[in-house]
């Protein structure tokens, strides 16, 4: 399908305003940014059903276009934009204003594109020089600052910035060799101060343009600067609207967890079965070098906390040969929480390996060199991200990371820490099969459990599981880090966190409940819990303990809503079936009430055990 | 009967302008259509020069009053090199 018959079958879905999962196909056939711009105009009126989320776009000059191309690489990431853009200019304005359109909109994520205008506009009377340049880079990041400051305080929102690139031709206007230096240790100087504002402004983030940009032919276009006041070609919106859709993605919980790799001429050159272990492509020099770097990059993957899974249409016998005995085998067989190397569906493969793991499909992004295995998984799987590689293996690295769909807001040891946790949950698989019972498998488990008011320390692993958590997540409330510490400084709420051992290892924080208090009454505004220790009951006990709690409190009722999303399904019945009964019933909510008349039950096999960091309760 | 690089020109500007080929012709003038703004003036241009692997003077594609007019500048721009 060629880019103009995809963008007049998107059109033809917008007069119906009919949607399937045919758009994300159609959408990844438009590679021209005219195109692009296009779909992402069309898009505005076609609900494609994806989460929705806010963006306001501002800057400094003409930012014409990035709006809409930011909803086509959205929409690629299964989100629906709603886009606010300022005027020419006005990017100050509109952030400094009490009570401004900016304000009312409520953006999750607000995009801020500046160029050298806002450094050069402090030059006053006075020409360029080094000294003016100086004084200019110091007022034009304290006015960053200070804008961004007051607007952070006014709306809860991530902002997206860019380094601003010190201009060719400005530098080029220098002639002396030493002042030329002098000037770009300036303006980097600037650019630095930039990247780091996210030390003091938490949910600032700051896009290093020079980079992103250096595969980019032409940044930018003298005619537009002069016509438009464009300060950059289209051609930088088509790399920098990437990384914010995956910014987007990351708040609203959908980057990607699992990294499913094919083997035959993915991780390796030719034919294991063929080939034999000697005779693939793998190694130091070339053409083999290229799969060992493709290797490399996904191991740092790896290390980063992405579940590396294998799913492959081959013997397991001659596959461990290459791990075993292959010298310039980067990854190991224990980096892989799953392996399936069989000759069934790869679909059937895939979406077995979604269930052991505990973990939605489209958290899946699925690798492979054959185009019909690839159609295969994106006909009978189409939540998982396929991956197209190249013909070309020098461009597998490109292919994998371009997008951006592992990205995440913020790391933290628990990401490191993942694979062993997904280990244990296989280990833990084989483990039910052997008890008679599930109680005596749960016992085995020898869970010990920890319910704690959260504590600064906390606040990271809190937003994230905000942000990551769509199964066992009540209302689908999303919490930036700078929210979790509004909530848990006020004195009419709390955030309790908790953390569950077990025979296996520590599990860590694996959820937490936001509880705001009145006098008599509790209201539950979210419990959130990971999909880690699904099946065992922990979310009973924690109920149970907090439902003490209130009833110490002098509490006399706790109401707990519900709000069904796309994934929550599971836990429509929580309340219902922990004693709460139904008051109202909404169209896009359930609401519970427990009134300590009903008796709730200790869970049997899990354990209370004294904090260890947080104030248990 | 039309050219190629006449048809071309019609599906960029009836994209652009959202509207069916059909109802351009070589004649058609930016008073007739009010969604042919300077935003969409802008979109024009680097649509065009992205489709024809041109490079064009801005100031003469700000100076175009119709279809015809865009045509004589691309065609110049074409058979130049």
């Amino acid at each position: 399908m060629t880019e103009k018959e995809a963008l007049k079958k998107l059109r033809e879905l917008t007069k119906i305003n009919d949607n399937d999962n045919a758009i994300n196909h159609l959408l990844h056939q438009i590679s021209t940014f005219a195109g692009q711009e296009k779909a992402g105009k069309l898009l505005e009126k076609i609900d494609s059903g994806g989460v929705q989320a806010k963006v306001a776009f501002v800057g400094s000059h003409t930012i014409q276009g990035l709006d809409n191309i930011t909803r086509y690489e959205a929409s690629k990431r299964n989100l629906n934009i709603q886009s606010l853009v300022g005027g020419y200019n006005q990017w100050n304005l509109l952030m400094l204003k009490p009570e401004s359109d900016l304000q009312h909109f409520g953006a999750d994520v607000t995009v801020c594109s500046l160029d050298e205008s806002i450094i050069y506009k402090h030059f006053g009377d006075s020409g360029w020089s080094t000294e003016t340049l100086s004084f200019a880079l110091e007022e034009a990041f304290k006015e960053i600052k200070k804008v961004l400051t007051i607007y952070t305080t006014r709306v809860a929102t991530t902002i997206v910035l860019h380094t601003i690139p010190l201009p060719l031709y400005d530098w080029k206007a220098v002639t002396n060799y030493r002042e030329k230096q002098k000037v770009s240790m300036l303006w980097r100087r600037f650019n630095q101060d930039l990247l780091n504002l996210h030390t003091t402004l938490e949910n600032v983030i700051v896009l290093d343009f020079e980079v992103l940009t250096q595969d980019v032919q032409e940044t930018r276009d003298p005619r537009m600067k002069h016509y438009a006041s464009m300060s950059y070609t289209s051609n930088v919106w088509q790399v920098i609207s990437k990384e914010i859709a995956s910014i987007i993605a990351s708040i609203k919980g959908l980057s990607q967890k699992v990294l499913a790799l094919d083997l035959d001429q993915t991780l390796w050159g030719g034919i294991i079965g063929d080939d034999g272990v000697h005779g693939i492509q793998l190694s130091k020099t070339f053409p083999g070098n290229q799969f060992y770097a493709f290797q490399q990059v996904i191991k740092r993957l790896q290390a980063q906390g992405i579940l590396l899974t294998i799913v492959s249409k081959n013997d397991w016998d001659n596959v461990k040969d290459v791990f075993i005995s292959h010298d310039d085998m980067v990854l190991d067989e224990e980096d892989f929480v799953q392996i399936s190397c069989n000759w069934g569906p790869k679909s059937e493969s895939l979406a077995n390996m979604a269930s052991r793991l505990n973990l939605g499909k489209d958290s899946i992004v699925f690798v492979d060199d054959n185009p019909f295995e690839r159609e295969l998984v994106s006909s009978q799987l189409p939540e998982v991200t396929v991956i197209p590689l190249s013909q070309d293996p020098s461009l597998y690295i490109q292919d994998l990371l371009m997008e951006g769909y592992f990205n995440t807001m913020n790391s933290t040891d628990e990401d490191h820490k993942r694979l062993e946790k997904y280990k244990q949950i296989a280990k833990r698989e084989e483990l039910k099969e052997d008890s008679d019972s599930i109680e005596e498998y749960l016992l085995q488990l020898e869970m010990e459990l920890d319910v704690f008011e959260i504590l600064s320390s906390h606040v990271p692993r809190i937003a994230q599981l905000s942000q990551r958590t769509n199964q066992f997540n009540m209302t689908t409330t999303r919490l930036t880090e700078s929210e979790v510490v509004g909530i848990s400084n006020s004195e009419s709420s709390s955030i309790y966190g908790f953390r569950l051992k077990d025979k296996f290892g520590d599990n860590g924080i694996v959820g937490y409940v936001h509880v705001k208090k009145e006098e008599h009454r509790w209201l539950i505004e979210n419990f959130i819990m990971s999909c880690r220790v699904f099946q065992r009951s922990v979310e009973c006990e924690v109920l149970r303990v907090i439902l003490e709690n209130a009833k110490l409190q002098g509490v006399s009722e706790v109401i707990g809503n519900y709000k069904p999303s796309k994934k929550n399904k599971l836990v429509s019945d929580f309340y219902q079936n922990n004693g709460f009964e139904l008051v109202d019933y909404g169209e896009n909510s359930t609401c519970w009430v427990y009134l300590f008349k009903k008796e709730i039950g200790k869970v049997e096999w899990i354990q209370l055990t004294a904090s260890e960091e947080g104030m248990s309760v | 009967m039309i050219t190629s690089v006449q048809q071309s020109i019609i599906e960029v500007v009836a994209e652009i302008l959202e509207c069916e080929e059909s109802d351009l012709s070589m004649g058609f003038s930016k008073e007739e259509n009010d969604e042919w703004d300077s935003v969409n003036t802008l979109r024009m241009f680097t649509s065009l020069e992205a489709e024809f692997n041109v490079r064009l003077s801005m100031e003469q594609f700000l100076n175009v009053e119709t279809i015809q007019d865009i045509v004589n500048l691309i065609e110049a721009e074409k058979y130049d090199h």
